[in-house]
């Protein structure tokens, strides 16, 4: 996979979390461009919109739980 | 692939019967997260090894016993030391073997070398 299209999504609620994640992101993957939300129903909506190669998915995020939401997503994981 | 506050076996295991792809604590050194992401990123699966086995939790106590008992300390002199009758000693021992699951010193020895916990 090139990391020239490296498209990664960050769902976690902490703001400061997500910069850090980022960040780190960006430093290992320079080409790739993250994208960061906070709740489930936003991630939802990104993962409708478009494919990702990476998603980062906090535990326990305000509207629910990341295992449960990935259990609900069978295409969800390569 | 998820990212948890907590290293917890029974989320890792929740997270890889729903399907992700790795499961890293936050608490973990940062570069060993970027290690765990360039393995999914590739293609591959990181579920900590370390929470692949149940944990088993000592008291001092316990710890001290389980150290004598791998030393080949008998009751009487434990007691001795510690100060307490035998038959203290003994029930000590049998909360450790319910432990670890096994009936008998020697299977014991083994699941606490299996455990990293010698």
């Amino acid at each position: 996979m090139s990391s020239t299209k490296l498209c990664i999504l960050v769902v976690d609620d902490h703001p400061l979390t997500r910069a850090g994640i980022v960040q780190v992101m960006l430093r290992e993957f320079p080409q790739a461009r993250c994208h960061e939300v906070s709740t489930l129903l936003a991630a939802k909506e990104c993962l409708e919109a478009q494919a990702w190669d990476l998603v980062l998915m906090d535990q326990n995020l305000p509207d629910g739980k990341g295992i449960e939401f990935l259990a609900q997503r069978p295409g969800l994981a390569p | 692939m998820i990212l948890t506050m907590y290293e917890d076996r029974e989320l890792c295991l929740l997270a890889q019967h729903a399907g992700a792809c790795g499961f890293v604590s936050k608490g973990e050194d940062p570069r060993a997260i970027v290690e765990a992401i360039r393995k999914v990123i590739g293609g591959g699966r990181h579920f900590p090894q370390s929470l692949d086995k149940e944990e088993v939790t000592l008291s001092l106590r316990e710890r001290d016993l389980l150290a004598h008992l791998l030393a080949g300390g008998r009751a009487a002199d434990i007691a001795r030391e510690w100060q307490v009758s035998q038959t203290t000693v003994q029930s000590y021992r049998n909360r450790l073997f319910q432990k670890f699951g096994v009936d008998n010193l020697a299977d014991l020895i083994k699941a606490a070398v299996s455990k990293g916990l010698v």
